[in-house]
């Protein structure tokens, strides 16, 4: 009960860390650049200052953006794992909640799809959260040059933030309903209203997270 | 000093005598990307080669061109993509592409209105490895004296020590096809007739009568 907590807890404070993370100071404070529409936040852009580097800054830079390939891969391993579990914890919960609803089986043979759904959703959760962080974290894309695409023309990495905003939100209310389900409103008159909601949420976070993927892979 | 002059003269007698210096930053690259989940475009943005020209109008073997192409200047439409590709490239070490053509073959003689299908040779340096390469090259010659080039060549970017960018843990394909267009502006004197050898001396007779009254 407690791990779980610590999960809820995390997902939803990763949102409002990650903005502060992801702006950096040269996106405040630089006026060289003209940002667009639909620029993306996790792109370093050139500044006047930059246009000097020496080689150790550039050196820097260089294996920073090595360190950037190593976390998309780990983002990558991570947010499939998530997606394949989310599905089968998708597949796996609505079987649960049909046989609860018909009672067939009777809710005392129905232990094990339960026992299976939550380990499901620890570890579609764990990754999806592991994801999210390197995700985050992940040193920012950089341009060499000024930014001279059609203003706003969302490319790939922008769909799949935007999706990342979609299934985050999902995310967290499908394990804040997941818990409430099993602890706080078992035997309501709430509980239908909260596994709906449930079942909506993990649907939309495991579309959403395939959808993300889906549009850096084809687009 | 007499070693300095030597070389000054050396590098003189090295520079054909009418080769002419043609620069242009109306240089258009672009390469394709092939992964088996997609494949995409990635072009040179405005500003980001400059090539000079060297011609000499007596001699179209002789033309050689410097092609220098800023890594960071190539667009994907796709910053994160693009980003990728410089890391790649090891951009921010290995800043410029460079294509030093020190000769053309298939053509020979003075340099004539048209289109001349020839083959530029010299050393390609990217991701900062050099190899020589052969490029068909298709030269537009106008009346105006204006050059244009376009190229269709491909390169294997192990070849150039290049790692090979992945999707999804799947590299993309190795050998890159790049379509080359450079065009330089109208240079006249490009295709003047070449100086009668003996014109020099017209002159002495012109002047000779007039040397006379002075006598």
């Amino acid at each position: 009960m407690r791990p779980l907590l610590v999960v809820v807890a995390l997902l939803l404070a990763v949102p409002a860390s990650a903005a502060e993370l992801t702006l950096p100071p040269a996106w405040r404070l630089t006026p060289g650049p003209t940002l667009e529409l639909g620029s993306p936040l996790d792109v370093e852009l050139p500044t006047d200052e930059q246009a000097d580097l020496s080689v150790e800054e550039r050196r820097a830079i260089q294996k920073r953006l090595k360190l950037r390939r190593k976390m998309v891969d780990a983002h990558t391993i991570l947010s499939l794992i998530s997606a394949g579990s989310l599905v089968a914890t998708d597949i796996i919960g609505i079987g649960n909640l049909g046989a609860l609803e018909t009672s067939k089986p009777r809710r005392s043979n129905l232990e094990p799809g339960l026992i299976t759904h939550r380990s499901l959703a620890l570890l579609s959760s764990a990754s999806y959260l592991g994801a999210g962080i390197t995700a985050w974290t992940m040193p920012r894309a950089y341009q060499l040059q000024q930014p001279q695409t059609k203003k706003g023309k969302a490319d790939s990495g922008d769909v799949h933030v935007a999706f990342s905003i979609i299934h985050g939100i999902s995310m967290a209310t499908v394990v804040a309903t997941g818990l409430l389900q099993a602890n706080v409103v078992t035997a309501s008159e709430d509980w239908e209203h909260v596994a709906r909601t449930h079942l909506g949420a993990g649907l939309t976070a495991a579309t959403f997270v395939i959808a993300g993927a889906i549009v850096i892979v084809t687009q | 000093m007499l070693r300095s002059l030597l070389v000054a003269l050396t590098l003189l007698l090295a520079v054909p005598a009418h080769a002419l210096d043609i620069d242009s930053k109306d240089v258009g690259i672009s390469f394709h990307i092939a992964h088996p989940a997609k494949e995409f475009d990635c072009k040179l943005l405005a500003g980001g080669g400059k090539a000079v020209l060297h011609m000499d109008p007596s001699d179209l073997a002789r033309t050689g061109v410097d092609v220098d192409i800023q890594v960071g200047f190539f667009n994907s439409d796709n910053t994160r993509r693009d980003s990728h590709m410089i890391e790649v490239l090891e951009g921010l070490i290995f800043p410029t592409i460079v294509w030093k053509v020190d000769g053309i073959g298939g053509v020979s003689g003075p340099v004539t209105v048209g289109e001349h299908r020839v083959t530029a040779k010299g050393p390609l340096t990217v991701h900062g490895k050099t190899m020589d390469v052969e490029v068909p090259v298709q030269l537009t010659i106008k009346a105006d004296g204006s050059v244009e080039a376009n190229a269709d060549f491909s390169i294997s970017l192990e070849a150039f020590e290049i790692e090979r960018p992945t999707l999804v843990f799947v590299p993309i394909e190795d050998i890159v096809p790049i379509k080359v267009r450079i065009a330089w502006p109208a240079n006249p004197a490009l295709l003047a007739p070449p100086a009668p050898e003996p014109a020099a001396e017209a002159p002495e007779a012109v002047d000779a009568p007039a040397e006379t009254p002075a006598e």
